[in-house]
């Protein structure tokens, strides 16, 4: 005996409902079947056939979404996937660049006060940096800062070679008021990626929010239509309930009348 | 109009949410602070990195002051006997002076500021926690030698050097006053007209030469205590001033992250209502339907 139809298509309908919430994904539906692409335009599913997608990591060890050999990571905009790809590959990447640049600004200009001064032994400290110099590219800056000496004895606080001057010391902190970063000082640079990521934090939550109160709304309006009451399930069958005793006396009355009409003859 | 038979994730949206607010109000009253996390208020946050920058700033420069203050009211003090040394110098010298007195007393008198010449030298060496405070930026070593070749009887080893300290935004004060300008200036140099009075007593000649020698290092020196006495009294000014900068600063830090706590509090009792009042409705819903009623 064939299945309804009906448990499998409300089955393909609860996949596609969890697909859409990882990709956006478009349904073109034709006669009996349905295509299944990205928003974009990437096959997923056409009539019989499923395209499966892979992932493979690049250089950076960076996770790539392929699609029959085709890199698609860039054309996933939303979804949950598409906002992890955005948080990995634009916003993440564009902080660290901003804390690369004030990592690199600031060793780079500690360092040149450093190696214009002397020791505390009086020696100059033309090849002591106090930073390890940061890549030229000041990529990854950040995260490779660290302290070139380990002896305090060597920070050239002194800037006439002997050892109670302060001179340098007081250059260095002089740093801290001067534009050494894209224009600005250290500590205003600073607040600025503070404020940057506090800011992008604060709009996606207000986002997300309004999001979420849109998809209760839809859901609301679905479940209106779909949604199983049970008073009126209840209704439904009493109504069918009463059908049924209704038309089991019509067949009883029927059943009746027969009977006498063939107790009639043999009488 | 047909309604949304099952209202639970609508009631179950309500209830994460009247969580959050329920521990973004706890999470205020336990630290103290409206922003917690720069998301909570970004301007403020931001502000709140520059205010901190500023603080540990003011901090500084009041650590620099109370670290330079002590070495000035030594040097001070220090220049405070000196200019009594040079006093009982001064005296002794007018005392050789006097035609009643004989070249035995005059030798002793040559001896007694023999020893003033000593003790100027230590005072002139004077150290503070292990710095010379008198060797301009050559602070490791004692600035003063006794070197009988030379004609002052005294060698500066000393350098010329003077450290600016910051104490202040745009605020900078010299920190140090060396021997050179002080004890070796020249024409008015201390040791050389001490050595000069004792030679003079010795010999029994020019002593009133010397003693207008000793005179005029005894004026210099004077004149040149009022910088320790100016500073002085300027790092107090700026102590006082950048006290009640940090006081300012730490208000102005409450103002911007700290938690209205009367407020937090308030929220979080009408959180708690309304996450009981969900929790009720939720617990209402559906426990009856028709299907109860048919037999």
């Amino acid at each position: 005996m064939g299945q309804s139809a009906g448990t499998f298509i409300d089955q393909r309908t609860q996949l596609i409902d969890q697909l859409s919430s990882l990709v956006d994904v478009s349904v073109i539906p034709s006669d009996n079947t349905l295509t299944l692409t990205t928003s974009s335009g990437t096959a997923l599913v056409a009539g019989q056939q499923s395209f499966q997608l892979s992932t493979q990591p690049d250089t950076s060890g960076s996770q790539h979404i392929f699609a029959e050999g085709r890199d698609i990571t860039s054309t996933i905009v939303s979804g949950q996937l598409g906002g992890e790809l955005q948080a990995r590959d634009q916003q993440i990447p564009s902080i660290q660049a901003q804390l690369d640049t004030l990592a690199a600004g600031l060793a780079n200009a500690v360092n040149a006060v450093q190696t214009s001064g002397y020791d505390l032994n009086g020696n100059s400290s033309t090849k002591n940096n106090l930073f390890t110099p940061p890549p030229a590219s000041t990529t990854g800056a950040a995260a490779s800062l660290s302290v070139a000496i380990t002896d305090p004895a060597l920070i050239a606080a002194s800037s006439d070679g002997s050892a109670g001057s302060n001179g340098n010391a007081e250059a260095m902190y002089g740093l801290s008021n001067q534009a050494i970063i894209s224009g600005q000082s250290p500590t205003t640079f600073y607040s600025g990626i503070v404020f940057n990521i506090g800011n992008a934090v604060a709009n996606t939550s207000a986002a997300q929010n309004a999001s979420s109160l849109v998809l209760q709304q839809l859901n609301d309006q679905r479940s209106s239509i779909s949604g199983v009451s049970l008073d009126e399930e209840a209704a439904n069958m009493m109504r069918y309930q009463q059908a049924y005793a209704a038309s089991a006396e019509v067949i009883s009355s029927i059943n009746t009348m027969m009977e006498a009409v063939i107790n009639m003859k043999t009488s | 109009m047909r309604i949304n038979p099952n209202p639970l994730p609508d009631l179950l949206s309500a209830l994460s949410k009247t969580e959050q607010q329920i521990n973004s109000d706890l999470q205020q009253t336990a630290s103290g602070q409206s922003v917690n996390v720069p998301s909570d208020n970004p301007a403020n946050a931001a502000m709140l990195v520059r205010n901190a920058g500023q603080t540990a700033e003011a901090d500084q420069f009041l650590r620099s002051i109370s670290s330079i203050t002590g070495e000035m009211q030594t040097a001070d003090s220090a220049l405070n006997s000196v200019v009594s040394v040079l006093q009982r110098a001064i005296s002794l010298g007018v005392e050789g002076g006097n035609s009643t007195v004989n070249a035995g007393d005059r030798a002793a008198l040559a001896s007694e500021v023999q020893g003033i010449q000593s003790q100027l030298i230590s005072l002139a060496n004077l150290s503070y926690q292990g710095n010379f405070v008198f060797a301009g930026t050559a602070t490791q070593t004692a600035p003063y030698l006794l070197d009988s070749t030379s004609a002052s009887g005294v060698q500066y080893v000393g350098n010329s050097g003077v450290n600016q300290v910051t104490v202040g935004d745009h605020l900078t004060v010299a920190a140090n006053l060396p021997g050179s300008q002080l004890f070796s200036a020249p024409g008015s140099d201390v040791f050389q007209a001490v050595q000069d009075l004792i030679t003079s007593l010795q010999s029994g000649s020019n002593i009133d030469t010397a003693i207008s020698e000793v005179s005029s290092a005894y004026q210099h020196i004077n004149t040149q205590r009022v910088f320790y006495g100016n500073v002085i009294n300027q790092l107090n000014t700026q102590q006082t001033f950048l006290n009640s900068d940090t006081t300012q600063l730490a208000q102005q830090q409450n103002t911007l992250g700290g938690a209205d706590l009367s407020k937090v509090l308030s929220d979080l009792v009408n959180a708690q209502t309304a996450r009981q009042a969900t929790l009720e409705a939720v617990g209402q819903t559906q426990q009856t339907n028709l299907f109860n009623y048919i037999k």
